[in-house]
């Protein structure tokens, strides 16, 4: 009730749009009703004063009080008593705005100069906000390189993000982001740094959506979907998306790249290499370098998904299995194939074949349910 | 006792040449150099505001934006450095040593009866250190502007290329000029009171400055070390402020505004003194509450140095420091709250003269109300996340240190300028100018409060369009202004050459500087004189040949 009424002031503030910006908004109008009886009530006593004791000529000077100390103690203490009250109703909402709920969804925030990058629990990122409707979210905020502060008006919510230290910002926002039904624009809100940072400063704002649950999967999955670049738009060969995943996933924490010694066999001529296993998935498994690459791909297909199958000779079975890393995400076989791709091409040369890389329109539609959203969106809001 | 008018002896005529001023140790020509080279900062400052201003005209920017061969976010640096340069002008060169540095040196002894100041040799040096502060500030416009804004957050400020070090060396120099007026100002108000004024008959000017002094010589040390390790850090990596080198960005920021907030009160407490001064004088009215008003100055001093995390609500503060910060900040706004009504009630039954420094204090009331009351959101936790760092800051400093204490150096410039130069200035200019700042203030800066609750974030080159008209409203009222500032700016310098000869006591004024010659002699007052009440306006009666006040009536002298 009370945030419908004052959806409807918009000459001082914007709708509020969360939670927190419903309790911003009433104490926010409580001190501007205060504040402007205090401004008319100076102003129309000087105005008052000025208009009935200008100065006449042959005018008699009155003797007027210079002093009373009730009219001094009533306006040291009425104010007094005001300026506390606000500060006991700010410090009610205050405990609010420290205290995220528990369960509250967690996105990790990372400013640098200067963009926000938001990283969900699904492992996706982006450089725009996706909010669930009525969805306590907290942000945790680091920065890569200055101090910057990310600031989202509607939600009336502040925190910077400080190098070397971790803050956090909590808010459940009640307003969905519509599309225009007539141009079919996409309506947000605004994020904005306010704390500068440099020459990129008045640029580094972005865009948040507050979504159903439908759409914030389907926006999340279009993050999460790596095989686009995304200054350029255009899709990434397998290569490179295998390179990311290769770090990212964490193999290089015990397959090296350059052949050198670790708890896992190396990746460097690792393709069509003849391999000496202490343990199979199938009594007399061989792996060879006459082997097809059909069976080359299943092997490493299996060595992801089920580690334990078979054991190279020398190593243990220390592998955990990636069946849930990669079924967590959309493309999972697509990331199977890029990081095979990847193996690929770290053995002899003359074994690799690049991959040809897909067109646009196949790595923006890995799946058929995606099929919802215009490819060219996410240029507009660059 | 009669004005020595026609006494052709005064501190202007009393040594030539040159260097009977660069070596002077008399305080009015000390304070009248401080005066032109604080408005000649001014001039500068309004230069680059202007042109903030006009950058801000359009969503993608007047001056510096993006074109088609330009592409580089590069391309608003100048826009960075302009408004750094803005700030770092306004507050070290012009707010923080104007009132004190120029109308304090001037009048300060003179009310006090005193020849000079305690320390007159002091004083030279300390307008030296402001020139090469000026000087060292300056440079920087030709090596490398500084593009950190006028806080020098780090790490940022570690990291640029612009020359921070030497506008940092420079604001460590005026850090000790200011050190060095607040000493001499408290030693003086200590030690030169003459008969007759005990603490409590010191004008309200005098209580103003002292408050200041207090905050100049406790609080600027810990600039100049700040400032210091700033430089060492971007000279060595030491690891202080840089969190890259193990340092704290955050205790950069404590350190800063440990001094920088109570700086705002080096800038608005001699104001406030001067709106005492000229509302009793054009009022003929004792200040009411003088005791409150004088020891509201003193708690504002002190409660001041307290409330600086104010600043950093939502910098990564800790919750409690956030609400121990918050309760003292509001506590900040009793003292000043006591002044507006103690300055009202005295309007109460007086006789109101709209001469134009009472303009000017009128102004004030509106001004300073605005300003103050809009501190309010800010201190207020809930409310500060979404006003911080914002346009509504930017609006409310401006209302308090642009609509407060500049305008009332300005009230207080049009106030003693016949002492100081022994011109009258063209009144209905004087009148007209005021009421044209005072409504093209109000154009320029009202419509950032809405700005800034908008969203719109301070120091941004670029902006979203829908913010375009009301930049376009503040840009037009800036310009007017300039105007206005530019005639006012004129007559005064008109008035040097053409103006009528000031009397000793035009406006009225009860203080001891109208009871001496306009100008004041090199020694100011051939005898110490005895001293009642400050405001008692009795006996003072208007005289048409000298076109000035006499006093007809012998001196109310109230015995300690």
């Amino acid at each position: 009730m009370i945030s419908s009424l004052l959806a409807q002031r918009t000459f001082w503030l914007e709708s509020p749009a969360s939670t927190s910006a419903e309790n911003h908004d009433l104490v926010f109008y409580a001190l501007l009703y205060v504040m402007a009886f205090f401004f008319f009530l100076v102003v129309a006593i000087m105005l008052a004063f000025v208009v009935l004791y200008r100065r006449r000529k042959g005018q008699a000077y009155d003797n007027a009080p210079t002093h009373n100390t009730l009219l001094e103690i009533l306006w040291t203490v009425i104010p007094l008593g005001i300026v506390i009250g606000f500060f006991v109703v700010g410090l009610k909402y205050y405990v609010d705005i420290e205290s995220p709920p528990a369960g509250a969804d967690i996105v990790d925030v990372e400013a640098s100069q200067w963009q926000f990058n938001f990283k969900y629990p699904n492992g996706a990122d982006s450089n725009e906000l996706y909010l669930l409707v009525n969805r306590p979210v907290l942000l945790k905020l680091t920065s890569k390189d200055v101090t910057h502060a990310l600031y989202i008006p509607a939600f009336r919510v502040q925190r910077n993000a400080v190098p070397g230290q971790n803050t956090e910002l909590w808010f459940q926002p009640t307003q969905l982001t519509a599309k225009d039904p007539t141009t079919g624009e996409e309506s947000f809100y605004h994020v904005f740094c306010t704390q500068y940072c440099g020459n990129g400063h008045a640029e580094m704002n972005t865009k948040a959506f507050v979504l159903t649950k439908e759409d914030y999967d389907k926006k999340l999955a279009e993050a999460a979907n790596i095989f686009v670049d995304r200054n350029s738009n255009q899709p990434l060969p397998y290569i490179e998306v295998g390179k990311k995943l290769y770090t990212t996933m964490g193999c290089s924490q015990c397959h090296s790249i350059d052949g050198a010694k670790g708890t896992a066999p190396t990746w460097k001529g690792l393709y069509k290499r003849d391999h000496e296993f202490s343990k199979t998935n199938e009594p007399g498994y061989t792996l060879k370098e006459s082997d097809d690459d059909k069976k080359w791909d299943d092997y490493f297909q299996r060595s992801i998904l089920h580690p334990e199958a078979d054991i190279v000779q020398d190593f243990q079975n220390v592998m955990p299995s990636q069946e849930s890393a990669l079924s967590g995400s959309p493309y999972k076989e697509k990331k199977l194939a890029a990081i095979i791709e990847y193996i690929k091409s770290l053995g002899d040369p003359k074994y690799y074949k690049p991959m040809k890389t897909p067109d646009l329109h196949d790595s923006q539609k890995p799946q058929a349910s995606d099929t919802a959203k215009p490819t060219a969106k996410k240029d507009e809001g660059k | 006792m009669i004005a020595k008018s026609q006494d052709n002896d005064n501190y202007l005529t009393h040594s030539r040449g040159i260097s009977s001023w660069i070596f002077t140790l008399d305080h009015k020509r000390i304070g009248v150099m401080y005066l032109i080279s604080v408005l000649v900062a001014f001039l500068l400052g309004g230069l680059f505001a202007m042109l903030i201003r006009v950058q801000l005209l359009a969503p993608t920017g007047l001056l510096f934006h993006k074109t088609e061969v330009l592409k580089d976010l590069v391309v608003y640096k100048p826009y960075n450095q302009i408004f750094t340069v803005h700030g770092a002008v306004m507050i070290f060169l012009v707010l923080i040593p104007g009132i004190p540095g120029a109308l304090g040196n001037f009048v300060l002894p003179i009310m006090l009866g005193a020849k000079d100041v305690a320390f007159p040799r002091l004083n030279l040096w300390s307008y030296y250190f402001y020139v090469c502060g000026m000087l060292f500030a300056l440079s920087s416009l030709v090596l490398g502007a500084v593009d950190t804004g006028w806080t020098f957050y780090t790490p940022y400020s570690v990291q640029t290329s612009t020359a921070v070090i030497s506008v940092v060396f420079g604001a460590f120099l005026l850090g000790f000029s200011s050190i060095f007026t607040g000493l001499n100002f408290i030693v003086t108000m200590h030690k030169l009171r003459p008969r007759g004024m005990t603490w409590f008959r010191m004008p309200l000017f005098c209580w103003g400055l002292y408050a200041t002094a207090l905050i100049q010589i406790l609080a600027t040390p810990v600039l100049a070390i700040t400032l210091l390790l700033l430089i060492l850090e971007r000279l060595f990596h030491l690891g202080i402020f840089d969190p890259a080198y193990g340092g704290s960005a955050l205790l950069f920021q404590h350190f800063f505004w440990f001094y920088s907030h109570p700086a705002v009160y080096i800038m608005i407490l001699p104001a406030m003194g001067i709106m005492s001064e000229v509302i009793a004088t054009f009022s003929r009215r004792e200040i009411f509450g003088y005791r409150f008003v004088a020891m509201s100055s003193i708690a504002i001093a002190l409660i001041g140095f307290f409330v600086w995390g104010h600043h950093m609500f939502p910098n990564g503060q800790s919750a409690p420091a956030n609400v121990i910060f918050s309760g003292l900040t509001v506590l900040v706004a009793i003292p000043s709250a006591i002044k507006v009504f103690n300055w009202l009630a005295t309007l109460y039954k007086g006789s109101i003269d709209l001469k134009t420094p009472m303009l000017y204090a009128l102004g004030f009331f509106f001004m300073f109300s605005i300003g103050g009351l809009t501190g309010l959101p800010l201190a207020i936790l809930p409310t500060n996340f979404n006003a911080h760092d914002t346009y509504f800051v930017v609006a409310h400093f401006h209302y308090v240190m642009f609509g407060g204490a500049l305008f009332m150096f300005i009230g207080g410039i049009h106030y003693w300028w016949p002492k100081i130069t022994g011109r009258m200035y063209n009144e209905s200019l004087g009148r007209l100018c005021c009421l044209l700042e005072l409504l093209a203030f109000n154009l320029t800066f009202f419509p950032q409060f809405i700005l800034g609750l908008h969203g719109m974030p301070r120091r941004s080159a670029v902006y979203s369009p829908e913010f375009q008209y009301l930049h376009v409203l503040s840009t037009i009222g800036a310009f007017i202004q300039m105007a206005a500032f530019l005639v006012i700016g004129a007559y005064l310098l008109h008035s040097l050459f053409r103006g009528k000869k000031a009397p000793a006591n035009p406006w009225g004024g009860s203080t001891l500087e109208w009871r001496c010659s306009s100008p004041p002699p090199h020694d100011n007052f051939k005898e110490t004189p005895t001293v009642g009440m400050p405001y008692d306006h009795h006996g003072l009666k208007w005289d048409e040949e000298t076109e000035g006040f006499e006093r007809k009536e012998k001196e109310l002298v109230l015995h300690a």
